[in-house]
């Protein structure tokens, strides 16, 4: 997991900047409106305050915070044990995670903010577990626990849509036993 | 690369915001740097103005003038000239009033008047004591009240009301003018009058006479006028 590609967009100019925090932003709420209120808000406090936008972290820590922030205003924030029973616990996470059958828009509303965010993270901005962790202030095994559990409620969501084929009942049995 | 890294990279690059937005946002976000961002309509709170409060003294001063014009004037009023006491007992005289019969005890008599209101210090003077009495009666001048009591100038039968002398008692805060502790004479319409004051109470002798008619009940000495209390 670790030693995934770290494939990470260019993000040289503010433009590129702004929509990878909108893709962050994205991750978080899976709402594109909070999602375009939430980087602008962002945007604009970072400029206020520094004048310009630094980085990418620091514009993913802002939007993130704010979007905490947020939760405990709405009081949305949804507490689940990492010890929960029902949820698929893969072995590890295989750098080369076969794909998911279905919508994936369908699929990620089934995982919680920080499941999606963990998500983003390491497959779009390709941040390894231990970076992860330093931004979200999480221990390197939280991270990955969280991960392996978002791979397991995609594809077991997947596996109830209809259009499921037995690709997916494949993948799910190498998951479970690969 | 993976299959669901793949997907996912393909999930994402597909959400964009956009052009005219990212534009938006970054004008914005130049503006705040520079310090020019349109200032959020704020609605000041409102403030207190000294002319919110000015009604208050201006109602406290017209309210002290209402009160003041209510309280002062009535007793300019009150303060009715002297002379209309003797005008004011030529007219009842002449309306022809039916008086109440007084009681010969002076004592009682001036009783009497005390508990309609005539001053504590109201005494009949030691000339009438006397007397026999006939009558007796609070009458009205604009509102204030003088103490009227009637004597007989002669002790024979058969006689006319020419004949009564009349004592008016009043409280002299109630008139200008008032004469003081010096007798003060007057002659009108065939009435003779004789006023003088005691400390607040003012006496007025009245008779249907010629002015020598009065002058034995003045009780003058050296122009000093004589009377003893009655208690």
């Amino acid at each position: 997991m670790d030693s995934a590609t770290t494939h990470s967009p260019e993000t040289t100019t503010d433009a590129d900047l702004l929509q990878a925090g909108y893709r962050y932003a994205l991750a978080l709420t899976r709402n594109p409106t909070d999602a375009e209120d939430l980087v602008q808000e962002g945007w604009l406090n970072l400029c206020r305050r520094y004048g310009s936008v630094q980085s990418r972290a620091v514009l993913f820590t802002t939007v993130r915070n704010l979007f905490i922030d947020q939760c405990r205003r709405r009081k949305i924030v949804e507490f689940e044990s990492l010890d929960q029973e029902e949820a698929p616990v893969l072995p590890s996470v295989s750098p080369e995670e076969p794909g998911v059958k279905g919508d994936l828009e369908a699929l990620l509303a089934v995982l919680r903010p920080q499941e999606r965010e963990i998500l983003f993270l390491h497959y779009y901005q390709g941040h390894t577990a231990e970076e992860i962790g330093q931004m979200s202030g999480h221990p390197r095994g939280t991270v990955l626990s969280l991960m392996r559990r978002a791979i397991g409620k995609l594809r077991e969501a997947a596996a109830k849509t209809p259009e499921a084929s037995a690709c997916n009942q494949w993948l799910l049995f190498f998951v479970f036993f690969v | 690369m993976s299959d669901l890294r793949k997907q996912i990279r393909e999930h994402y690059d597909a959400q964009k915001l956009s052009a005219e937005k990212v534009e938006e946002i970054l004008a914005r976000g130049r503006a705040a740097a520079a310090g020019e961002e349109a200032a959020e309509k704020v609605t000041p709170f409102p403030q207190r103005r000294w002319t919110r409060r000015a009604w208050i003294p201006a109602l406290a001063a017209a309210i002290a003038v209402i009160a003041g014009i209510v309280v002062f004037l009535p007793h300019r009023e009150q303060r009715i000239p002297f002379a209309m006491v003797d005008r004011r007992i030529i007219d009842f005289f002449n309306s022809q009033p039916k008086l109440e019969e007084a009681p010969q005890d002076k004592t009682e008599l001036r009783n009497w008047l005390l508990a309609r209101g005539a001053p504590a210090e109201f005494h009949i003077p030691a000339t009438l004591m006397p007397l026999q009495s006939a009558a007796c009666e609070v009458l009205d001048v604009r509102g204030r009240k003088m103490f009227l009591s009637c004597y007989w100038r002669e002790q024979r039968p058969n006689r006319s009301p020419n004949e009564l002398i009349h004592l008016v008692a009043a409280r002299r805060d109630n008139f200008e003018n008032a004469p003081g502790s010096e007798v003060v004479r007057n002659a009108m319409e065939g009435w003779s009058f004789a006023s003088w004051s005691e400390g607040d109470v003012l006496y007025t002798l009245a008779t249907p006479a010629p002015p020598e008619k009065l002058t034995p009940f003045l009780a003058m000495k050296s122009g000093e006028l004589r009377l003893v209390a009655v208690r």
